[in-house]
């Protein structure tokens, strides 16, 4: 009798912790969601509404349900072209990230060569080199080869290396696999680049999603980088082009909200094919950091 | 003897395979990083433009004049009170909403995808969207009306547009949540058993026994915030134009490096800065050293 009201009460416990946890996480689902709710309704609304509606409760449903905004943000803008411009760059991004980054994983888990170790300490190291110091020199050199106002900073890194963090997020992978495979295929005459292709990347489906969802979102969203070597209209991507909506004269709110809401549907579609690899994924980078 | 010459032609043949796959991360590391690095200290020591083609030494001339010039102190100034607000903020929060989803209740995965669809977002539309949310009539201020608080015009405010900036980067936390919460799930449950056996309660459990655990990925995510926190610079470009107290080292170093074209002076500036960030680096560092706890 006495032990089960003990228990009823620790039960009764739990369930109200459980509850206050619940209210928790959804009040910060709005905090989170929010926004987009938000963005949604001012992109189909017309200019004077937004004006003139007072309170975001009253603002959250549109009333003009102004859905040319979408069309409009094409008008006024070469929104397509940007789409285009982004998706070549983004798609030649991932490609390379997802190249060169695996090759030398392979290199750093696979290989013995002298200087690995050495190498991969200053790989570490690299992590936490502040990317601003490099801003200016590297523009200086892009500059002097005559290739700003091009795609080709934008994209060159992918396929030198692809970043330390993608490296190392393959390279923990690669290390995971039974060293008597690949010494198996070694002995069966697979030359390295063999065993590479047929072998590891392959085995490394679910880590390689990871890498090209991290490479997709930082390509698609990259901002400082065409800021800094797209100057002509022909080649803007649409994270620059937004921009667009805000500079001319006065800010169309619902075009630029319209053309926002367009730029980020790539990005929750890669989102939600991805994301089963790569909200278990992100940890291994993290590790041995 | 001819075994030991096959193998020394073997392990030779490997080495070379191993230069050659790791090409691309070492012609990268040379040619965008290491050079840079140093061509970048070379320049500061000239008066190198966006223009002009020939450039003078100028010594450590530069250095001598950002040190004396009250306006880059007030950068710093400034950039030290965002690094110093906001990465605090963004780790408390993301541990805590960490600690929300660890725990077993239904629907976890899916407020976790939630949490971390804001990073989808490009920045020029974050910074619109917000500063619509945190304007003078914005949903914030609206919300803080409700209990009888007058907010600020937040980007438009000497003392909070700061602030604004931290809070707008809360909204973009879903990253850090993800990784503090894949080190959380790694705990091994045991361990809060113990603690429940010997009577402690969920304060125990937690300073005893998660923060420990949690700890190497606690400043792992230290240092990445602190990092990225002291290069903001779209944010302040896009939202406030660097008014209002927002004129970090970022922002600074890029206008004067590429709006006014001084490259070899922002050079330097950028330098000083690297040397204020290794410092802060430093000292995380030897913290982890003493305080964060290994397994191994």
């Amino acid at each position: 009798m006495q032990q089960k009201k003990i228990h009823n009460r620790k039960k009764r416990k739990e369930i109200l912790v459980k509850g206050l946890v619940i209210f928790q996480l959804v009040v910060f689902a709005v905090f989170f969601l929010f926004p987009f709710v938000w963005m949604l309704s001012v992109s189909l609304q017309t200019e004077a509404e937004l004006m003139t509606t007072a309170g975001f409760l009253e603002q959250i449903v549109p009333k003009s349900w102004r859905f040319e905004n979408y069309a409009d943000v094409f008008k006024t803008l070469p929104f397509a072209r940007y789409f285009a411009n982004s998706g070549i760059v983004t798609f030649l991004t991932v490609l390379g990230t997802l190249l060169s980054s695996s090759v030398v994983a392979y290199a750093f888990s696979k290989l013995r060569w002298p200087g690995r170790n050495f190498f991969y300490s200053l790989m570490l190291v690299t992590m936490i080199l502040p990317s601003f110091i490099l801003m200016i020199p590297t523009y200086k050199m892009y500059s002097a080869f005559g290739m700003t106002n091009s795609w080709i900073p934008l994209i060159l890194p992918a396929f030198l290396g692809g970043g330390a963090g993608n490296i190392i997020l393959i390279q923990q992978f690669y290390q995971a696999v039974p060293g008597d495979i690949v010494e198996a295929a070694r002995i069966d005459g697979a030359g390295e680049a063999g065993i590479w292709w047929r072998i590891m990347l392959p085995l490394s489906k679910p880590v390689l999603a990871t890498v090209a969802v991290f490479a997709f979102l930082f390509s698609w969203n990259d901002y400082l980088g065409p800021l800094l070597y797209v100057n002509d209209q022909r080649l803007t991507t649409v994270a620059l082009g937004l921009r667009a909506f805000q500079s001319q004269s006065s800010t169309n709110w619902g075009l630029l909200m319209a053309g926002s809401v367009i730029s980020v549907v790539p990005n929750l579609i890669i989102f939600t094919f991805g994301q089963k690899y790569f909200l278990e994924g992100t940890k291994a980078g993290a590790i041995k950091g | 003897m001819k075994w030991k010459k096959k193998a020394g032609k073997k392990k030779r043949k490997e080495a070379v395979m191993g230069y050659l796959f790791a090409a691309p991360w070492l012609i990268g590391f040379v040619v965008l990083m290491a050079f840079p690095l140093f061509y970048s200290l070379y320049l500061s020591f000239t008066n190198a433009t966006t223009t002009s083609m020939s450039t003078q030494w100028r010594g450590i001339s530069y250095y001598k004049t950002i040190l004396a010039d009250p306006v880059f102190w007030g950068s710093v100034g400034n950039t030290l009170k965002f690094v110093l607000l906001s990465v605090p903020l963004n780790l408390l929060f993301s541990l805590y909403l960490a600690l929300l989803l660890n725990a077993k209740v239904p629907g976890r995965k899916l407020f976790r995808a939630l949490y971390y669809i804001p990073t989808l977002v490009t920045i020029v539309a974050v910074v619109y969207l917000w500063r619509q949310l945190l304007g003078s009539s914005g949903v914030i201020n609206q919300v803080l009306s409700w209990f009888g608080i007058t907010g600020p015009d937040w980007f438009h405010d000497y003392t909070w547009a700061t602030p604004g900036l931290a809070i707008m980067g809360m909204w973009s936390v879903g990253g850090t949540v993800v990784i503090f919460l894949s080190a959380l799930t790694d705990v091994p449950v045991e361990l809060y058993e113990a603690v429940s056996v010997d009577g402690g309660g969920w304060f125990t459990k937690f300073f005893h026994v998660t923060l420990p655990m949690v700890s190497p990925i606690l400043f792992y995510n230290l240092l990445t915030a602190t990092i990225a926190a002291f290069q903001i610079f779209v944010q302040p470009m896009l939202m406030t134009g660097g008014d209002y107290n927002t004129n970090y080292l970022g922002y600074s170093i890029y206008t004067t490096g590429f709006t006014v074209g001084r490259q070899g002076y922002a050079s330097a500036m950028s330098w000083i800065m690297l040397t204020i960030v290794g410092a802060f680096v430093l000292v995380i560092q030897l913290a982890r050293k003493k305080w964060a706890f290994y397994n191994d």
